[in-house]
């Protein structure tokens, strides 16, 4: 029982806590046991508080008894990247610097899930300040791939990736600056969303790059991340830059019909660096799609290439400019690699970060001309290239690591500094048993769409029901 | 010669920043920088920007689902 109830969807499990078919003690007993069980192999948490998790599970258990259910996440447990600020709890984000001293507040993120009756039974590692696209860790030791633990997990939200694709949490919060929500359910295997620039409040959300970064779930299925996003989407008086666009109901649109939409599908671009069996993955997904009744129209792309670099050279600003004081006084208690990406910050001269900031008007004007006025969604690779090992992105394993680097954000990172929506969604198997993500674009907001047509494409496949073995 | 006075200035900042890395660490990174702002020049070159960067979200309104 215990097992079965934790490989269940977000979307199941919280049905059968509300039809009291499941108590919200077993389900915790059963995420509790399996992250126990995985925790040895893959390294994915940093702490586990089950003593006020289970007084939290016999509460909401209680409340059921009574007929009360607090919201749509009654007694569902979850993890998250510790990187959100709970008051009185301190968070690490990965770091050596922070983590003593408990927070002064408590994320508007998590605040909605508590009010959706969510349990928070711990925190997940990341890469050191959310800075790293690889999930290695050198404070907190690394995260591994539940696939193959000899392969990274993509970062930064390396552990909230590896412990959702486990089964040892139903869905875990992430962040996304240049792909770190993406990339990780990429390489694990889950289903991943970026939000539009300002859908989710970052309030008492560690920052990395406040032009870019966008908090979202990483869980198993598209339905999954549309019941979250409608708990946690919404304007917030403690976040100026929190959108007030309404917030659909995402969980009833998954429903509506996706026959008749236009999927873009890049001539440029996104076909450079692509390995055979990544693109044949890919492939066989259009396939899927095409036959999901949708219709799938070659668009060309402006300058992808101009829109990553700017989009590094504001994250590379900004986050110098935020750890300007750490790097003065505490810069040996950073990683080597964390501290040298900083400081490549420190030299970007302000005019080139005005013009990056600048030419992000026209950038996104250019690529809405080109795809959306021909497109619903463009469909394109996560990543060109397999799943690295560690070695080969450990510090000083190759000369061509940079590259590696490079090609592990290149086609993820320009949504980013567009400000666009984007699902990853699983799509495919290498031989080696590693598996292809592919992402889902839409325009500003259109996040109901790309949820819609990430749900439909999961109930004509099962690439997301897989589950490894680690 | 780009190269060059990204890595002096590289070496200025750590310095005047009191961070530790030195020029060690300025000649490794210098070359990658190098480029990527070439890059971003030659990208930026052609394009009528605006005086501000709020024109982002101008764009973002219109485009909006």
């Amino acid at each position: 029982m215990a097992g079965e109830l934790a490989t269940l969807s977000l979307v199941e499990v919280a049905a059968r806590i509300r039809s009291r078919d499941a108590s919200c003690a077993a389900v915790l007993d059963a995420v509790l046991e399996r992250a126990a069980e995985v925790q040895p192999k893959l390294n994915a948490f940093l702490r586990i508080d089950e003593t006020l998790a289970r007084e939290q599970a016999r509460l909401a258990d209680a409340e059921l008894a009574q007929g009360r259910v607090r919201g749509p996440l009654h007694g569902v447990p979850m993890a998250h990247k510790d990187m959100y600020y709970r008051q009185g709890v301190p968070s690490s984000c990965g770091s050596k610097i922070k983590g003593r001293e408990p927070e002064k507040t408590t994320a508007t993120a998590l605040k909605r899930l508590d009010a959706a009756g969510a349990i928070q039974f711990g925190v997940l590692n990341m890469a050191e300040f959310a800075y790293g696209p690889t999930g290695h860790n050198w404070h907190f030791g690394h995260v591994r791939n539940p696939w193959n633990p000899a392969h990274i997990t993509g970062g930064s939200s390396s552990g909230s990736a590896a412990a959702v694709a486990a089964r040892a949490t139903f869905a875990a919060l992430g962040s996304d600056t240049g792909a770190s929500v993406r990339l990780p359910a990429a390489l694990c295997g889950v289903t991943g969303l970026k939000v539009t620039y300002g859908r989710i409040s970052r309030a008492g959300a560690m920052p990395l790059s406040f032009s870019m970064d966008t908090i979202g779930p990483l869980a198993r299925t598209a339905a999954d991340c549309a019941l979250l996003l409608g708990v946690l989407a919404g304007p917030d008086p403690a976040d100026p830059t929190a959108a007030h666009e309404a917030v659909p109901d995402y969980v009833t649109g998954l429903n509506r019909p996706v026959n008749g939409l236009r999927i873009g599908v890049a001539l440029n671009y996104f076909t450079e660096d692509v390995e055979p069996g990544v693109g044949a993955a890919l492939t066989e997904s259009l396939k899927a799609i095409e036959s999901l009744g949708c219709e799938i129209v070659p668009v060309t792309l402006p300058d992808m290439t101009a829109m990553d670099i700017a989009g590094t050279h504001i994250i590379g600003a900004e986050a110098a400019a935020y750890h300007g004081e750490w790097m003065r006084t505490r810069a040996q208690d950073y990683s080597a690699q964390v501290r040298a990406r900083l400081e490549r910050g420190l030299t970007i001269p302000a005019t080139k970060y005005l013009d990056a900031l600048r030419y992000r008007g026209p950038a996104l004007e250019a690529f809405a001309r080109a795809v959306f006025a021909k497109v619903d969604v463009l469909h394109a690779p996560c990543l060109p290239i397999p799943t690295p090992t560690l070695a080969e992105t450990d510090v000083g394993s190759s000369p061509h690591m940079d590259r590696t680097l490079a090609l592990l954000t290149k086609f993820m990172r320009p949504f980013n500094y567009l400000g666009l929506p984007s699902l990853a969604v699983p799509c495919g198997f290498l031989a080696s048993g590693l598996p292809v993500g592919m992402q889902l674009v839409g325009r500003p907001f259109a996040e109901d769409l790309i949820l819609r047509l990430g749900h439909a494409f999961q109930r004509a496949t099962d690439w997301h029901k897989r589950v490894p073995q680690p | 010669m780009q190269g060059q006075a990204t890595e002096r200035y590289v070496a200025e900042v750590l310095t005047l920043q009191g961070t530790m890395a030195g020029e060690d660490v300025a000649k490794a990174i210098a070359p990658a920088l190098s480029a990527q702002l070439a890059a971003a020049a030659a990208a930026y070159a052609s394009l009528q920007l605006e005086a501000e960067p709020s024109g982002f979200f101008a764009v973002v309104a219109r485009e909006k689902a």
